[in-house]
């Protein structure tokens, strides 16, 4: 990474051939950020609303529940593994937290109640699926209908209401500040130090680029994926909590496909599927990414229709990028 | 060779449960209740009120199915019904083509169908519900004469895809009525109320002024009521759903919605039951057995709430 100085330097010199490197080199660097600011630059010359400060924090409200999702399972996709069952874990933490709401008249408990079932489903994912050796995907897929299931079971199918002052996480602000954006910002700040500036972190991407060499050294990957999932987990948990108390009310059937939205920001912000690279300031782009195209789709009244296959194809066109600009890398490295 | 065995071991269990269940089935009147989605609230009250109104009749027993939203997924679990030669199937189809082989192959094998909520486009059935066209009829009703002149109003949609979602939505387009009331939007809040929440926020800032939002169920309904609140918007803008569920009610008395189409959960449970009573008897069951909607306004509101 660090032996391209010509990488944003003299693109006329060199031949049109490395100069398409050079782009791949510019877009692995910038090329989420990039991408952003020009959907951006798009939408506010789509919608003379975009750029209001009012639909800015109204954008910024909307990705909250995704961004921790995505945040969360970042740590899992670095590490070569994935979660399918973020959107029903987190409607079961989060029904359980507006519950606890209900019956206890407590925040505090309320989210103590919803983290600790989010550190609960981490701690059976991580552990199965490293104990028994089983692939994340079909072990989160079984968790996936195990939560929907338990909060189904726990509810009657029926959602969970008169929650008093919940709402607040959700719908309240400081100052000009939405709360649960304000919680979104503490959760990916400790993310970021957490993969950037801790023994954790630097065992997560050693794990994820070469779980045997990471056992030759010395690390224990098992114990890193536990705990991977366990961080997850209580994203999920928060994820739950913000959504539910969002929507002011406990929604048994809330939640459904978050998970593919979490990774398609994942994704887009330019985490390989196949671990071992990411960052986290690139899946909180990425879901800005996605929120924002939510939105200006919602402005200007584009049909349900059109949204799902116009979100079909950035996420096809994001994993296009990832794989060319990766092998452009690997040519110009030989 | 290995997956063969465990493959031919599944197989044979699941015969003998299949013979086995079938040998209880003897003494029973036996109804398939293969159900739409048990993560619907409405569908799930009506599932509950059915299981209520059954145990009057100790000979009946019910055998559930829960399709998850999935058409397949449900004519896979009729062929079960089938299989185990239940005596009634009673189906809330997750779709209103998709149900069809299901049922034509349970007429094939002479057991009777009764489609709850939710019509078939074909095979013989008695139909027990309300007909979706009559809610989106009955919002329109209610916007024809409360919409202040030239109006402008915004339509949450159901599901895109789903039978009940068009119909509730062409019955409130063909009988609004008020060539001067503009239908600024039409997006789908996919009956969640997150969704529907999202939708409205993003109208808040596309248009200044609307005078109501009509959605297709009660969920998406608050969902835009939380969206307005939080807005400040609330104030002049009349909100109506579908379904009559206690959290709308509650809006409803408080005067944060207008109105809501109550679908009577318990009264389709009962007629649903009362055609299996006559399936039982030997009678031969009617085309069709309608549970009638009813408008609730502030105005009767009440008398809902009691319930």
């Amino acid at each position: 990474m660090n032996t391209e100085p010509m990488a944003a330097g003299a693109p006329a010199k060199v031949s049109s051939k490395s100069s398409g490197m050079d782009f791949a080199a510019i877009y692995r660097k910038y090329g989420t950020i990039l991408i952003f600011v020009g959907i951006c630059i798009l939408a506010s010359l789509l919608s003379p609303t975009f750029l209001t400060e009012a639909n800015l924090t109204n954008v910024l409200r909307q990705v909250v529940v995704v961004s921790l999702l995505a945040c969360g399972v970042t740590f899992i996709i670095i590490l070569g593994h994935i979660d399918v069952s973020l959107g029903s874990v987190l409607a079961l933490c989060g029904v359980i937290a507006a519950s606890v709401m209900a019956m206890s008249g407590s925040i505090i408990l309320a989210v103590v109640a919803g983290v600790t079932v989010g550190i609960i489903t981490g701690i059976i994912n991580g552990f199965v699926i490293t104990f028994f050796r089983i692939p994340s995907f079909i072990m989160t897929l079984a968790m996936t209908t195990v939560a929907r299931g338990a909060v189904l079971l726990y509810t009657g199918g029926s959602p969970v209401t008169g929650l008093g002052d919940f709402k607040v996480i959700g719908q309240g602000s400081i100052g000009p500040v939405p709360i649960s954006v304000l919680i979104l910002a503490v959760l990916v700040v400790v993310s970021w130090i957490l993969l950037n500036k801790t023994k954790f972190g630097r065992y997560v991407y050693a794990v994820g680029g070469n779980e045997r060499a990471a056992r030759a050294s010395g690390i224990n990957p098992d114990s890193i994926i536990v705990k991977a999932f366990i961080f997850n987990g209580i994203l999920c948990a928060v994820a739950g909590i913000v959504l539910m108390s969002r929507i002011n009310s406990g929604q048994p059937a809330g939640g459904v496909g978050y998970e593919f939205d979490a990774i398609t920001a994942v994704v887009v912000g330019g985490t390989s599927l196949m671990g071992g690279t990411g960052t986290i300031t690139g899946t909180i782009i990425g879901a800005m990414i996605i929120g924002v195209i939510n939105n200006i789709l919602n402005l200007m009244n584009v049909s349900s229709y059109w949204q799902q296959i116009i979100k079909g194809l950035i996420i096809a066109v994001a994993v296009i990028l990832d794989v060319w600009t990766k092998s452009a890398r690997s040519k110009k490295k030989a | 060779m290995k997956m063969i065995a465990k493959l031919a071991l599944a197989c044979a269990v699941s015969a003998a449960a299949l013979s086995a269940s079938a040998a209880f089935a003897a003494d029973k009147f036996v109804v398939g209740y293969a159900n739409m989605a048990d993560t619907d609230v409405f569908v799930m009250a009506r599932k509950n009120a059915f299981i209520e109104a059954a145990k009057s009749d100790p000979d009946v027993d019910i055998k559930f199915t829960d399709a998850n939203n999935d058409a397949s997924k449900q004519l896979d679990q009729i062929d079960n019904l089938i299989a185990q030669k239940v005596n009634v199937i009673l189906v809330v189809p997750v779709d209103y083509e998709g149900i069809v082989p299901g049922v034509e192959k349970a007429n094939e094998a002479g057991i009777p169908v009764i489609a709850l909520g939710i019509q078939s486009a074909g095979g013989k059935y008695t139909f027990v519900g309300s007909k979706n066209i009559d809610a989106g009829k009955m919002q329109a009703e209610y916007m024809k004469a409360n919409l202040p002149k030239d109006a402008q109003i915004l339509y949450l949609q159901g599901t895109p895809g789903l039978y009940h979602s068009q119909e509730r939505l062409k019955g409130f387009e063909d009988n609004l009525g008020r060539p001067d009331v503009k239908i600024l939007a039409n997006l789908s809040g996919n009956y969640d109320r997150a969704e529907g929440m999202k939708v409205t926020e993003d109208w808040i800032q596309s248009f200044p002024k609307f005078d109501a939002i009509i959605a297709a169920n009660d969920q998406m309904a608050l969902g835009a009521r939380e969206a307005l609140q939080g807005a400040d918007r609330l104030k002049g803008v009349m909100i109506s759903g579908v379904d009559g569920v206690p959290d709308a009610l509650n809006a409803i008395k408080a005067g944060e919605m207008s109105q809501t189409i109550f679908q009577n959960a318990g009264g389709q449970a009962k007629a649903a039951f009362e055609v299996v009573e006559s399936i039982k008897k030997g009678e031969t069951p009617p085309a069709e057995k309608l549970v009638p909607f009813e408008s609730i306004t502030k105005d009767n509101v009440d008398q809902y709430m009691k319930k």
